[in-house]
């Protein structure tokens, strides 16, 4: 029911944003551009988390379409739904003067049946926020296409999880974790190509959502995408896990195959086939990924 | 870093490092090839585009301030010259020195961006395949460092 809720609102602020645009004019441009400098697609979209990237891994990539002068801004809903659970995000992200982003997203993974049956309760959610920062700090990932030297960006991904008693019942450590990464990201217009890779240190198991666990250990996550036309992208994620819990919920690394549609800079979907691999008791997560974002 | 090394170099973690190797090792291209040239119908037909990317900077109030006071004419020539000449056609680009001529004109990266957008619209209009569109965009997205104000 939420879920309904939250794709109409977002359906329905995407029509609006499309509505305002045809009514300044479309596209609405202006001599002195306060917004929306930056080449279609080269934002990225919104990953789980809430930064700016692909499906499921931050890129170097600053979220919305300002300039070094201008700003940018999104909002985003993502729905998982595996074969046993479902996933909810929604988050909004900031990007400044492509140098600086700032995200906040909150995750609910409903255990729905599952819940039940580890005696949680029927639909058991565990609700995580999560306010991400990410600096890019060398490179130019579409400009320099005469150097090999990819576009640069650190970050890090606070989150929080409410479920404290549960994480303590599993020994699964705090419900508090923060993740460090970096990301280097080169679009190959040559070959219009996207290829990111992404380095994360972390405590998390199944992205916080079931605690922080252990020392820091380094995750390598990687994307590689291609341009399909100016409207559409189409690749592949890899994201390491660090199993941490294995003796009470096993977790595996997960993959996606995605496709995106970004008719302009102010609307974007993208569908995705997620392999989550085991999540809690159970197997072979595999999972229809759905995302829409409306920003500029 | 002894734990990460064995991570990234066990089974399938392996392949994906050493794709994302081969990739970015791929050498970028100063040109971008003879048959690119032939999906913008040759010379005459960079001519045609650039007639229409003419008329789209005009027409686009970003890029208008830049063009209006300009020997529109003479520019285009030189663009549809150092085109060809970047895409591997029989074409000299001799023309005045990319950082000089755009000096003091305070261009930023959305005026830039802008144009490249107009580019884009005159190349779809003449049904240059996006592929070949990506490929002159390579080769003059590097030019920013020359155009664009820091």
């Amino acid at each position: 029911m939420k879920l309904s809720i939250a794709l109409t609102s977002a359906f329905a602020l995407s029509l609006l944003a499309g509505e305002a645009c045809a009514q300044l004019g479309a596209p609405p441009i202006t001599t002195d551009q306060l917004t929306g400098g930056k080449l279609l697609a080269t934002a990225g979209v919104s990953q789980l988390e809430g930064a700016g990237g692909g499906g499921l891994t931050p890129w170097a990539l600053i979220t919305g379409y300002g300039t070094d002068t201008q700003i940018g801004a999104n909002g985003h809903v993502t729905f998982i739904r595996s074969n046993d659970y479902h996933i909810t995000s929604y988050g909004a992200a900031l990007g400044l003067y492509d140098r600086v982003e700032l995200s906040v997203a909150q995750e609910n993974f409903n255990t729905e049946n599952v819940g039940a049956t580890l005696g949680l309760g029927q639909g058991f959610t565990i609700r995580q926020n999560i306010l991400g920062v990410k600096v890019k700090v060398a490179g130019d990932a579409v400009l320099d296409q005469d150097r090999l030297m990819p576009q640069i960006a650190i970050g890090m991904q606070y989150k929080h999880n409410n479920r404290s008693t549960l994480i303590s019942a599993l020994s699964a450590g705090d419900n508090t974790g923060v993740d460090l990464y970096v990301s280097a990201t080169k679009v190959i217009l040559a070959q219009s190509l996207l290829l990111n890779s992404t380095l994360r240190f972390t405590r998390a198991n199944q992205m916080g959502l079931l605690g922080f666990t252990g020392s820091y250990k380094p995750m390598l996550e990687g994307s590689a995408a291609l341009l399909l036309g100016r409207n559409w992208i189409a690749g592949v994620e890899y994201r390491m896990k660090p199993n941490n819990i294995s003796t009470v919920a096993k977790e595996n690394d997960w993959s996606d195959v995605f496709i995106t549609w970004l008719p302009n800079k102010n609307f974007s979907v993208t569908a995705a086939y997620v392999r989550l691999g085991n999540i809690g008791i159970r197997d072979n997560q595999n999972a229809a990924y759905l995302s829409l974002q409306v920003g500029f | 870093m002894k734990t990460f090394a064995r991570i990234v170099l066990t089974g399938r973690r392996r392949f994906l490092l050493a794709t994302t190797m081969v990739a970015l090792s791929r050498v970028f291209p100063a040109r971008a090839g003879a048959d690119v040239l032939r999906d913008f119908g040759g010379k005459d037909g960079l001519t045609a585009i650039m007639d229409d990317l003419e008329i789209n900077l005009m027409a686009d109030p970003r890029t208008r301030p830049f063009f209006e006071n300009v020997d529109r004419k003479r520019i285009k020539q030189q663009i549809v010259i150092q085109c060809c000449a970047l895409l591997g056609g029989e074409c000299v680009y001799s023309g005045a020195n990319m950082k000089g001529v755009h000096r003091g004109l305070g261009i930023t990266m959305e005026d830039f961006n802008a144009l490249i957008e107009d580019l884009q619209a005159a190349m779809d209009k003449h049904s240059v395949p996006f592929r070949a569109q990506n490929k002159l965009l390579a080769v003059l997205a590097p030019m920013h460092r020359d155009i664009v104000e820091k």
